[in-house]
């Protein structure tokens, strides 16, 4: 349904389902290979502030573990990985290369809802404790047990979402033992990065990344950039009048009726028995007007 | 069958869509730029006043706003202006207007904490539109204004900006226009000297 939106074909009915945000978007993104679009997405990527700065995703796994988005061979994505006691995070992105530890982010993705839960049930403090038990995801990744994955939790929402992150942090208690492998993506991200893709390299990338970034600029989730102009033509005040308004009521019409006296009026002429209507002489004619008097 | 006149009016309505749409990405953009993890104080509103009855002059929104809690008692406001059916001596050749403003009310028990929305009646979501289309006189485009003990002294001090919406091209100029409208402020509160 991602080419029918583009092409302006758009169902109501799933205009505000994440799920199918979700799906739509990784499920073409799936096919990019690590080599391209991802380090700049990840790039897009922030933390919570540590000593006085945010860390980006891929500073975070060139710290953690010496290697780039790039440097990984592989991508494997899997849609709502189950786990039987956290929960259902939207997706696991899998980044597999040979000699390297692998690099799991689990995404949460977000349209118009907030995170859900509160207190002890913070979804993003439940998703957090997924990172430290991949394996009950049954993600098949390879050497697991050898060389244990890097993972971290990525929050893609359409605003930012600083003050949620932060909530959560204050919940699971230390920053940077916890909230430190959290970050903030926007879905606008998506298509700063998709921009950032050149060279004749990219093939068959370039077209998938030219239809997501479409379909996200169609739900206008895109930065802004200044305002859009449309061809327009001048309009004066009174344009845009098609119904002639009433003025209201502007007074009685004045009907052409003759002078009369008090007898005039009088149909009941002689006191006793009715007798029959007395015609009063002198009126002329004059034109019936249906409802005449507000015009 | 179709109207020449009415296609003029259809790419006029298709327009105001498209106002409405960037103003939209505007608001949403200014949450990460301005806002900088401040809660917003009407939560996802954004405007009121829309008539949803039969007779009505129009069913259009005015304008549209965002706050931001800006320490005790203050508030970083943005308001885009769109229409200004009935605001006293508005010239209504007006175009499309935003505004910034940093509003300080005027003192009362304070229990809310620091970081958190104002108490609760103090803002009120027109405050940036009236205070310049209402409460001033003046009305320069591009120049932090100035106001003092506005609407019975609710308002202690305001400082706003306001600029025609379509010099608005990139979400830094909004940012440098706050910092002017900050930097103008008699004082900053201390909640947002720790976002900055």
């Amino acid at each position: 349904m991602l080419l029918a939106e583009i092409h302006g074909h758009v169902v109501p009915e799933v205009q505000d389902n994440e799920d199918y945000l979700s799906s739509e978007i990784f499920g073409h993104l799936r096919y990019l290979p690590p080599s391209i679009f991802w380090g700049d997405f990840l790039s897009c990527a922030r933390g919570l502030a540590a000593n006085g700065a945010e860390q980006t995703l891929t500073d975070y796994l060139a710290a953690s573990a010496s290697v780039r988005v790039s440097d990984y061979s592989s991508l494997r994505v899997r849609f709502w990985p189950r786990h039987r006691l956290h929960g259902v995070p939207d997706l696991a992105l899998c980044f597999e290369g040979p000699g390297l530890p692998a690099f799991v982010i689990l995404i949460e993705a977000k349209l118009w809802a907030d995170k859900s839960g509160t207190d002890g049930d913070d979804q993003l403090v439940r998703y957090l404790k997924i990172l430290d038990d991949l394996a009950a995801l049954d993600l098949e990744i390879r050497n697991e047990e050898c060389t244990p994955p890097s993972a971290v939790l990525l929050y893609l929402t359409p605003r930012d979402s600083l003050a949620e992150i932060r909530e959560s942090a204050r919940l699971w208690g230390t920053e940077h033992a916890g909230c430190a492998r959290v970050y903030r993506a926007q879905w606008q991200d998506i298509i700063v990065a998709a921009r950032m893709q050149r060279g004749p390299g990219i093939g068959i990338s370039k077209m998938i990344l030219s239809d997501v970034s479409s379909f996200l600029a169609a739900r206008n989730l895109e930065y802004f950039d200044g305002f859009r102009r449309k061809s327009i033509l001048l309009f004066t005040e009174a344009d845009g009048a098609f119904y002639h308004q009433s003025c209201g009521f502007v007074g009685m019409t004045p009907l052409p009726l003759p002078a009369m006296d008090q007898d005039a009026g009088r149909f009941y002429v002689h006191p006793g028995l009715f007798r029959g209507f007395q015609r009063c002489g002198g009126l002329e004619a004059f034109p019936r007007i249906r409802a005449g008097w507000i015009r | 069958m179709t109207t020449e006149y009415g296609m003029r009016i259809s790419g006029a309505l298709k327009a105001i869509v498209q106002l409405h749409s960037d103003t939209s990405r505007l608001l949403v953009d200014c949450d990460k730029h301005l806002g900088k993890g401040r809660p917003s104080v009407f939560g996802s509103y954004a405007t009121r006043d829309l008539t949803y009855h039969y007779k009505a002059e129009f069913w259009m929104a005015e304008g549209v706003y965002r706050y931001y809690p800006a320490g005790p008692n203050a508030v970083d406001g943005i308001t885009v202006a769109f229409h200004y059916a009935g605001a006293p001596s508005v010239d209504p050749e007006t175009e499309p207007l935003l505004l910034i403003a940093r509003i300080q009310y005027s003192s009362l028990p304070d229990t809310t904490p620091p970081g958190s929305a104002p108490v609760k009646g103090r803002c009120e979501e027109w405050d940036v539109w009236n205070l310049y289309f209402v409460w001033g006189r003046n009305r320069q485009f591009g120049k932090v204004l100035e106001y003092e003990s506005v609407d019975n002294g609710r308002i202690s001090w305001a400082r706003l900006i306001a600029v025609p919406l379509y010099t608005v091209d990139s979400i830094e100029l909004v940012v440098r226009l706050a910092d002017e409208v900050g930097a103008a402020s008699p004082e900053r509160s201390s909640a947002t000297r720790a976002t900055e």
